[in-house]
């Protein structure tokens, strides 16, 4: 290496304080974070490499299957609002497409889309979230379809609550949530089952029973003791409970069995002794929430203390013999 | 003792008042029993439960009280406070008077195990006074949706004042386990054992058990019939003269004490019927069976009591007014397809509804406020079921509004909950 070069070498090295370390590093970070973000842009592109064409072919296809086309161009304005790219945008509008050309209530994915984005949840977090609920809903219908075909349910809820259809597609909406937390969907045919076979078709009301339903997996008894839940809501369909009142009761029940300190099958005895007594609904959900479980106003037991070996006769005591 | 009779009754009213106010927030209940019957032992008495052999007469009793609860997330809290007057239906007898009061605070650790403490109070006059003070941590555990057992660990104190021998007072420690079990929905079947922890005297340790169960005739009418044996050993302390008796380190003494330890024995059997007339009106039916075997020397002989009573408790709930900040939404159809929705709120927010029915729009549909601090909307609404929550709006900021406990919610899939409206 000859003179000149390392004198201006050094000169250059020293105008340019190169040799602190510290500005070295930040240079380092700098052209990383640069090209990370190059990269992720490049990514970004490709993830969105959905066309607007091919957008606009899906809400096209979403609207042809009958969902409502101001729903999907008002989620669409507010996807992008939120600065969703083509491709999110069709991740969250063609569940919802496929399930509408099935015959299924796609509107409900549109609807857990549009939660999704008013509550600022991440898009790849609400993606999983709408396909859950997609699987769930073809799931209800493959309970619900068998079921509308069985006791002649056209005889039995037609008459009074107009259209089968209706029925059949408030049954899978109300299947489909109650298939979200633990539940399975033979569990749910097994209440529809049990419900066929000791309903009163007095009382037979098409939105009770899908409020029923869908309360299911709420119930503090289902879990272990799933007889139980069916017979507690075949009775309160029976007692006329209203779809309302349906769905206070799982949040009621929990309430009495917090307020009551007593176990879930001592609070379901409670509620169907309260059906049975006669006491109206509302007054029912009312005693539960206040841990009442055995129904009406009946008072809390009042003893002192349990009965036990802390209070001996006493007979070395003096007492006056209760004389005055 | 009709002067502590009636300062009980004022101390009664003046926690109750109080309370009541309290209660504004809590679920209260006022509760009035009432029972006349006779009995050859007031240790029959549940309130009182006091060997009293020598009081065998026809009695009357009533004994106000408030029952105060709330429940918050995980933990529950409730708290009795009353007045008890017993007057017996002889001339020449004493009336019992005092008053209680019992508090609980239990936490759900989770869906199987609670634990909690309670604590309580009494002091009942007669022609002595009795003062019972007590504390007692628990585990509760819900071995199955049809299984109960808790275990108590109870610290208990007990003086007597004004008896024509010296006041005396005494401390317990016992442990105690209980167990219940709902075979089927007419039957209930519950047991329990207890144990002291002390030597109660002479070397013996106490324990009781019971047995029970229920079953119900009809939804509104039960019998229990319950078993129990107690077993108590005790000592007493006798002086006696028996000439002068030297140790080196304490000297002489002219009067020496005697221990001398006992054992008693009871057998109880009772059998109680309950009639749940209406909501209101409760009557009871209760009568009960027991036998008292002793070991001491001087001892009255063994004996047998029996007591009978039949009774009324009247209860109800008082509507205090609410002064909760936020109370649960509640929904009136007004006409077809037209939903008032009304939430009372207390705070200078303003609220916004949205959900379902707007497409989750934000801010969401304005709540105007009215009187009473109620803020309403109306809603143009077919016949379903919806998902809402409440943006409260202050300053710069909003958040969603954390709706009452009691009100109808569901898992929104987010990981949070989502308000849950029914129209129909």
């Amino acid at each position: 290496m000859d003179a000149w070069s390392l004198n201006e070498k050094g000169a250059f090295m020293k105008y340019f304080n190169i040799q602190d370390t510290r500005i070295a590093l930040l240079i380092v970070f700098l052209i990383g974070s640069i090209s990370f973000s190059v990269h992720q842009v490049q990514a970004s592109e490709r993830a969105s490499s959905v066309s607007l064409d091919e957008l606009e072919k899906v809400v096209q296809r979403a609207t042809k299957a009958g969902l409502s086309a101001q729903q999907i161009e008002d989620l669409v304005q507010r996807g992008r609002n939120k600065g969703l790219s083509n491709q999110q945008l069709v991740q969250l509008i063609l569940p919802a497409a496929e399930l509408s050309e099935q015959d299924l209530p796609g509107h409900i994915v549109i609807q857990k889309a549009f939660e999704g984005l008013a509550k600022g949840v991440p898009p790849n977090r609400i993606e999983p979230v709408i396909l859950d609920l997609k699987t769930r809903i073809q799931k209800a219908r493959d309970v619900v379809d068998p079921w509308m075909k069985k006791k002649d349910k056209e005889k039995r809820f037609l008459t009074k609550n107009g259209e089968l259809r209706t029925l059949r597609n408030l049954m899978i909406e109300a299947t489909a949530h109650a298939l979200s937390g633990t539940l399975s969907t033979e569990r749910v045919a097994d209440f529809l089952n049990h419900m066929d076979n000791n309903v009163n078709e007095e009382f037979l009301n098409s939105r009770s029973v899908a409020a029923a339903v869908r309360i299911l997996p709420d119930l503090i008894t289902t879990k272990e003791h799933p007889d139980i839940s069916n017979k507690m809501l075949v009775n309160a369909i029976n007692a006329g409970f209203t779809a309302s009142e349906f769905h206070q009761l799982p949040n009621a029940m929990e309430m009495a069995q917090n307020n009551s300190r007593l176990p879930a099958k001592a609070v379901a005895n409670g509620f169907t002794r309260q059906i049975k007594n006669g006491i109206a609904a509302n007054q029912i959900l009312q005693n539960l929430q206040k841990g009442n479980v055995e129904g009406g106003d009946l008072p809390p037991k009042m003893k002192q203390q349990p009965k036990g070996p802390d209070k001996p006769p006493a007979a070395d005591k003096k007492k006056n013999g209760g004389k005055k | 003792m009709r002067m502590a009779s009636v300062s009980w009754f004022i101390v009664f009213i003046l926690i109750t008042l109080p309370l009541g106010v309290f209660a504004q927030q809590w679920h209260s209940q006022i509760v009035l029993e009432s029972k006349t019957g006779y009995a050859t032992n007031s240790y029959l008495n549940d309130y009182l439960s006091e060997w009293e052999p020598s009081l065998s007469a026809p009695y009357w009793m009533v004994a106000p009280r408030i029952h105060v609860s709330r429940y918050f997330g995980q933990n529950a809290f409730s708290v009795d406070i009353g007045g008890y007057f017993q007057p017996y239906l002889k001339s020449d007898y004493s009336s019992w008077s005092g008053g209680f009061g019992r508090a609980d605070f239990n936490r759900r650790l989770n869906r199987i195990f609670y634990t909690g403490i309670q604590g309580g109070f009494n002091r009942y006059y007669y022609s002595y006074s009795r003062t019972q003070a007590w504390v007692e941590p628990y585990v509760r555990w819900n071995i199955s949706d049809d299984m109960e057992a808790r275990l108590h660990w109870n610290n208990s104190y007990r003086s007597y004042g004004e008896l024509q021998t010296d006041t005396s007072s005494n401390h317990y420690q016992r442990l105690a386990l209980h167990y219940q079990w709902w075979p089927s929905f007419k039957w209930k079947i519950e047991t329990g054992f207890y144990g002291n922890l002390d030597q109660v005297g002479g070397g013996e340790k106490a324990l009781s058990g019971y047995f029970g169960t229920t079953y119900w005739i009809r939804n509104d009418l039960n019998v229990q019939v319950r078993g129990g044996f107690e077993r108590y050993g005790f000592k007493t302390t006798s002086k006696r003269s028996v000439g002068p008796r030297c140790d080196v380190l304490m000297g002489c003494s002219v009067n020496n004490r005697v221990f001398i330890s006992n054992q008693d024995d009871i057998y109880r059997l009772e059998l109680d019927g309950q009639y749940l007339l209406n909501p209101r009106w409760t009557f009871n039916v209760s009568t009960a069976l027991m036998r008292w075997e002793n070991n001491r020397r001087r001892a009255p002989k063994d004996a047998t009591d029996v007591a009978f009573s039949f009774g009324v408790t009247y209860s109800i709930v008082p509507d205090w007014g609410g002064r909760e900040e936020i109370q649960v939404p509640t929904i009136e159809k007004t006409k077809k397809q037209t939903t008032l929705f009304k939430i009372k709120y207390r705070g200078d927010a303003k609220l916004y509804l949205t959900g379902d029915f707007n497409n989750w729009n934000r801010p969401g549909i304005p709540l105007i406020k009215g009187p009473n601090e109620l803020y309403r909307t109306t809603l143009k609404l077919n016949d379903g079921v919806y998902e809402y929550k409440i943006m409260k709006v202050e300053g710069g900021d909003s958040e969603w509004l954390k709706l009452d406990d009691a009100t109808a919610m569901v898992k929104d899939g987010f990981g949070g909950m989502n308000g849950r409206l029914v129209i129909e």
